[in-house]
């Protein structure tokens, strides 16, 4: 009863257009103040939530992204990706996914990732003829592999709340996120040969490979030096991303010099409003988190899946339909937080790995943000398109099918999350 | 979820500005303290549990002094679908009724965070010894600030003509 007061009271709130911080804050704390807790676990809770090592990341991993769209980095990937793909129909919407793939592999959230090379990518395709619509949809999808691909804010955070080993959930995403680049290319090809997209157009002043491949070469190590120390253990999950900052402003002041300290300070302006924004939520989440515990709902909703079956593939469908609804709803991180100790029990039971779960419900979450009302990539690219949020919500809809696919092949599929973290890390 | 033009004067939104300065000095500070962990495990083999301390306090600041900036101008994360599709009184009456709402969760945390440092207060950090009611210090300010902007919100709110991008402006 507890847990259902406390839903209510959220969904209502948040669609009147509270913040969703607050709305779930005040749904928790009228519950609270109605059912005689003490009123202490409001700060309490939100503030031990945040007083955590594995959050730290989220800002350091912001401020990256934002310093690497700063450094000059994203410009050489892109020239380096546009002469090896490029050519081909439909071709920046292959180099979107392939820039992104690589970007990834230093960044670790999906808005990050369209904040740094979004407006890139959608000037581009637009100045190619393509549609606002298209180069909008493709912006959003490819962007949902950067949480994917170690490192991963969201699979951090998974990894604490459902205390599994961390580098084994970052390393289990790596598979997966080629699996997606693979889908999103595969119907890029499709919709290329319907509607006869360009391929991309040479210049006389374009580098030759070989040039363009020397100066994207700093930004390509980058993924091999982190996931490298990573896996060697000369840092941990949480200090991938300070490593992560030092490297990005290393490229930036002093190999490719085209970072200003102004642009240092403007993005770390921006990474303290994200950083405040996500986070204020995620205290929340803990306090909403916090409720649904004492109502016992992670033991009821674990009996109660049990109690309906106990095949495990069944299972992953059911929290899959779940996840898909949840993230149109809630933003992911605090999905996460309310989620992953609520699913992660029962899950193990039936024999899914947590390391599998950790990938399956990141995409879910991820998918999510390209659907309203709580779609952030959806507001994030509209505002950086600088398109009607309508467009923006008509651009993602032919690329929720491939990222759908991804999410079945990957569900299904419990080897490609499973494999390289059990190879690497014994 | 929108994008509001940010508020322009007054000494509320002039102190908001300057805990957001506060605030990006901690996250310079958060990731040098980071950095200086892991090179000083794998360069000289020594663990610093104060510079893991020091690191998550600054988080804590990162996220409640820069909190009342975004309430001041309008950008928590929000679904704004169905109160932009609301307009005239109606429309103003559900501006007033969600200001009140932040206003009472702000009042309600800092209650709560008043009681629970009655008990809090008594104790200090693991590694620095830092007395709590220090190391959650930048979690009250920035609650009493955000507190503040809020109850400026609903004044503003209830004024008719007012828009919820103007209602961000002290």
């Amino acid at each position: 009863m507890m847990s259902l007061s406390v839903l209510l009271v959220f969904l209502i709130v948040m669609m009147m257009g509270v913040p969703i911080a607050v709305a779930m804050g005040f749904a928790a704390a009228v519950v609270i103040g109605f059912n005689d807790m003490p009123l202490a676990v409001l700060a309490q809770r939100t503030i031990n939530a945040l007083d955590s090592v594995p959050l730290l990341a989220v800002p350091m991993f912001i401020l990256a992204a934002s310093l690497f769209g700063a450094s000059g980095i994203t410009k050489h990937l892109f020239v380096l990706i546009r002469l090896l793909v490029g050519g081909i129909r439909g071709g920046l919407g292959h180099v979107t996914v392939l820039a992104n793939l690589v970007f990834s592999g230093i960044s670790g959230a999906a808005l990050a990732d369209i904040g740094a090379l979004g407006g890139t990518q959608i000037k581009m395709m637009r100045e190619q003829g393509y549609r606002d619509e298209f180069a909008a949809g493709i912006t959003m999808a490819a962007a949902t592999i950067g949480p994917i691909f170690p490192p991963s804010i969201p699979l951090i955070i998974f990894a604490a709340s459902a205390e599994v080993s961390a580098v084994k959930v970052l390393l289990a995403g790596a598979l997966p996120a080629l699996v997606i680049a693979a889908m999103l290319m595969l119907q890029i090809g499709i919709m290329a040969r319907r509607q006869n997209l360009p391929r991309d157009v040479r210049k006389s002043d374009d580098p030759t490979l070989a040039q363009a491949f020397v100066k994207a070469f700093p930004a390509l190590m980058a993924p091999v030096i982190l996931i490298g120390g990573l896996v060697s253990g000369l840092f941990g999950p949480t200090e991938v991303a300070g490593i992560t900052v030092v490297y990005a402003l290393l490229l930036g002041l002093v190999v490719y010099r085209e970072m200003t300290w102004r642009s240092v300070v403007d993005a770390a302006r921006e990474t303290v409003h994200s950083t405040a924004s996500v986070l204020f939520i995620v205290g929340s989440a803990a306090l909403f988190a916090w409720v649904l515990t004492i109502d016992q709902v992670p033991t009821r909703v674990s009996e109660f899946m049990l109690a309906l079956t106990t095949n495990k593939w069944l299972l992953l469908l059911i929290v899959n339909a779940i996840l898909l609804v949840v993230g149109m709803f809630m933003e992911s991180i605090a999905a996460i937080l309310i989620l992953a100790p609520i699913f992660t029990p029962a899950l193990a039971a039936a024999g899914v790995d947590p390391v599998h779960l950790a990938v399956v419900v990141v995409l879910n979450l991820m998918i999510g943000l390209l659907t309203p009302p709580v779609g952030m990539s959806l507001y994030m690219v509209a505002q950086v398109a600088r398109l009607p949020l309508q467009r923006v919500v008509a651009g993602a809809l032919p690329f929720l099918w491939p990222l759908m696919a991804a999410l079945l092949i990957v569900t299904f599929v419990p080897v490609l999350s499973t494999w390289l973290p059990n190879l690497i890390v014994k | 979820m929108n994008a509001t033009q940010p508020a322009s004067a007054g000494a509320l939104a002039r102190l908001c500005h300057g805990f957001e300065v506060v605030a990006m000095v901690l996250l310079a500070v958060m990731t040098a303290f980071i950095v200086v962990q892991v090179t000083a495990r794998n360069v000289f083999d020594a663990g610093l549990p104060w510079a893991e301390e020091l690191a998550r306090y600054a988080g804590l600041g990162v996220v409640y002094l820069a909190a009342p900036l975004l309430l001041l101008n309008g950008k928590h994360i929000k679904v704004d679908m169905v109160v932009d599709r609301v307009h005239g009184t109606a429309g103003r009456m559900l501006r007033v009724v969600n200001e009140c709402i932040v206003l009472a969760f702000a009042l309600a945390f800092l209650w709560g965070g008043w009681l629970f440092m009655q008990r809090a207060a008594h104790f200090s950090t693991a590694a620095l010894a830092i007395p709590n009611w220090l190391y959650y210090l930048p979690a009250a300010v920035g609650m009493v600030l955000f507190a503040l902007v809020a109850a400026v919100r609903v004044g503003r709110a209830l004024r008719p003509g007012i828009s919820d991008a103007q209602g961000a402006a002290p």
